[in-house]
């Protein structure tokens, strides 16, 4: 009798065990979540987790719920970017990694090329992020960005470029991608000035830019330091327009009027878009967070979903979703996917991508669409 | 070509102004006390700062938020030189202790300010700044305002030196701190007011350095060093010599660049520097100093 009571309670305890199958999918993250920067690994860590959370909503990828873990590179310190993938590869054992900044990026893709991690950057954007095979990046390049700006300007009319850029490899590779460019175009560069990251006086440069008697200027610079470009350059009297590839709502506030008219080429988010996925995801990313998506949050969002496009195709295949590197010879073979953009990202050998792109004029101190470059 | 020139000069005028008014707030403390107050930088900085956290943080309206900057730089100034080289000079400390604390002081604040307002360049607005366009030149009534400012400065500093009591008297103790001691003069009491005249000249330049380029924690530096620079050619002990030095160096750095590209324009300012030192260590209408045992 005990026997059998013994060989029940058995069965029964076997029957506790939860049945094996729903395993979950880990997905790593090195972001900025700490430091000057921890706005960046905010919005960055958001994008993803929204995006979790619908599709794990909807069951997941084949039942297969997904997890992201996020670890911290501190604002873009390179030895914690190497702890971090350490951590992700040799603990969690992720096959996927989302990454941002230029610096813990590169310094932790020694790892990932060893371990065939595959990693996807929607953050930096520096010119070595490029060529690299298990890295791809969905954020448009300083290059695309300045060509897109360039035969805009060309289709208005103007012949007569100046360009002022940083001095730093942001700077220097549009300045050195434009400049033929332009001239290939039939154009010509009339005035070339630099300037260093932070520098708050540009009468010099911009007095020689004047004099020159270019129809535009271009300038190839970020942040604050384009909002005291601009200003600088209308307090001088340079009347033509001024373009770039880049717009902060501090350097907005810098410029203040003078930035009225700026043109510029970006991947940043239409936030009025009728596309029905990004308005989807711009009302959702508000309800949830409270305020509206910027694109990088949009770029860690659509990066999880071209993930699930990849296990998908892996599965299909028969093959193992939890290999770095067949999620890689994936994403070369199916190249085409959809973004949050509106429209497609296309993906290219070298690690670059082209989605739908914007030129953006600034009316009224905010930015608003002018043309959709497909 | 001539429209570049021309924008240049403009360009020049304006701030050899600023530097002038720079030169002789650094020049009334050099001269008069006889201390390389490298910190005077970080008094520009502080103004700059102070114009910043009282017109912005606190959204004060700007004229009170100027006022407030000047006091602070004043007391920053006469605290400087009250707690750090008073103590010095009691102790009979060689001309080189005394910089080296001084650039302590200056590197110390500066830092402080970075850390607690993080370095990124800080604007402060209010000023109705207006673009002024003369043919090919344009400028705005804040550059105008710089150089009508700077002058009318230097104008009543002179005032005050050959006209009043206390202003005769600190050029006394300029000329020499021990036969202004035995004529009564407490020349403690004149050296605390040259920091304090100096520190309240350094406010306005910074402020209005600041409405038209914003200010950043490492500003105080360049400053002070163009500053001391302007001096040098003047020539030490002279007023006048320290204002045509700020003019001499605002207008070669931008007539530099006319032909050499721009990246070279600090480069300009160390250059006039070295051609002074070679061949007129005594600057342009330098009078002889007591030699300094460093």
């Amino acid at each position: 009798m005990r026997k059998w009571i013994a060989f029940i309670t058995a069965l029964l305890g076997l029957g506790a065990i939860p049945a094996y199958g729903a395993e979950t999918y880990k997905i790593g993250a090195i972001l900025a979540m700490t430091g000057p920067g921890a706005y960046y690994g905010r919005v960055m860590s958001r994008g993803p987790l929204l995006a979790i959370e619908e599709i794990n909503a909807k069951g997941g990828i084949d039942g297969m719920k997904l997890e992201l873990v996020i670890e911290d590179h501190k604002s873009g310190q390179p030895k914690e970017g190497v702890s971090a993938i350490n951590k992700l590869v040799n603990i969690d054992k992720v096959p996927f990694i989302l990454t941002s900044y230029s610096a813990p990026t590169l310094a932790a893709y020694p790892i990932a090329a060893e371990h065939k991690v595959l990693m996807l950057n929607g953050g930096g954007w520096s010119p070595d992020l490029v060529g690299k095979p298990y890295l791809f990046n969905n954020r448009m390049v300083g290059n695309y960005l300045g060509q897109v700006i360039a035969e805009h300007v060309f289709r208005k009319g103007a012949r007569k470029l100046a360009m002022i850029y940083r001095n730093d490899p942001s700077g220097i590779t549009v300045r050195d991608h434009v400049r033929p460019f332009w001239e290939k175009l039939g154009g010509t560069i009339v005035a070339t000035e630099v300037h260093e990251l932070g520098a708050t006086d540009y009468a010099a440069q911009l007095a020689k830019i004047k004099a020159a008697r270019p129809d535009v200027v271009a300038t190839w610079s970020y942040g604050k330091d384009l909002g005291f470009i601009v200003k600088q350059a209308r307090d001088v009297g340079i009347t033509v327009p001024l373009v770039g590839i880049d717009w902060t709502p501090d350097g907005q506030a810098v410029a203040g009027t003078a930035m009225e008219g700026y043109e510029y080429a970006s991947d940043y988010l239409d936030p009025d878009s009728k596309e029905p996925w990004t308005a989807r995801f711009i009302q959702d990313y508000k309800k949830k967070y409270a305020e509206a998506p910027d694109f990088y949050a949009a770029n860690y969002y659509e990066g999880i979903y071209i993930l699930g496009e990849l296990i998908k195709e892996v599965k299909q295949k028969g093959g193992n979703p939890q290999s770095g590197d067949q999620l890689r010879q994936a994403l070369l073979a199916k190249r085409k996917f959809a973004s949050v953009y509106g429209g497609t990202i296309t993906f290219n050998d070298d690690g670059t991508s082209a989605k739908p792109v914007a030129v953006f004029e600034v009316k009224g101190g905010k930015p608003t669409v002018r043309t959709l470059v497909k | 070509m001539l429209e570049l020139f021309a924008q240049l000069t403009v360009n020049g005028l304006v701030s050899g102004s600023l530097f002038a008014l720079l030169a002789i707030s650094f020049g009334v403390i050099l001269g008069t006390t006889r201390t390389f107050h490298f910190a005077h930088g970080i008094v520009y900085t502080a103004a700059a700062y102070g114009a910043y956290a009282f017109a912005e943080g606190l959204s004060l309206p700007l004229w009170l938020a100027v006022g407030l900057a000047v006091v602070v730089a004043v007391l920053l100034g006469v605290g400087i030189e009250v707690f750090v080289y008073q103590p010095l000079r009691r102790l009979y400390a060689s001309p080189l202790t005394v910089l080296i604390a001084s650039l302590g002081v200056l590197i110390i604040v500066e830092n402080a300010i970075a850390i607690f307002f993080s370095t990124d360049a800080k604007i402060v607005t209010g000023f109705p700044s207006r673009l002024i366009v003369l043919g090919e030149v344009a400028f705005t009534t804040l550059h105008l305002a710089m150089v009508l400012v700077s002058w009318s400065l230097f104008f009543i500093l002179l005032l005050y030196l050959y006209r009043t009591k206390t202003g005769k008297a600190m050029r006394g103790v300029a000329t020499s701190p021990e036969m202004a001691e035995i004529v009564g003069i407490d020349t403690r009491r004149v050296f605390v007011g040259a920091f304090a005249i100096g520190s309240a000249l350094a406010a306005p330049a910074a402020i209005l350095y600041t409405l038209d380029k914003g200010a950043t924690p490492d500003m105080g530096v360049t400053a002070v060093l163009m500053a001391a620079i302007a001096v040098i050619v003047g020539g030490v002990g002279s007023l006048p010599g320290a204002a045509l030095g700020g003019m001499i160096i605002g207008l070669a750095r931008n007539w530099g660049i006319w032909l050499l590209p721009s990246e070279w324009q600090s480069a300009i300012a160390f250059g006039i520097l070295l051609l002074v030192i070679l061949f007129r260590p005594t600057g342009l209408f330098g009078v002889k100093l007591r030699k300094a045992e460093v």
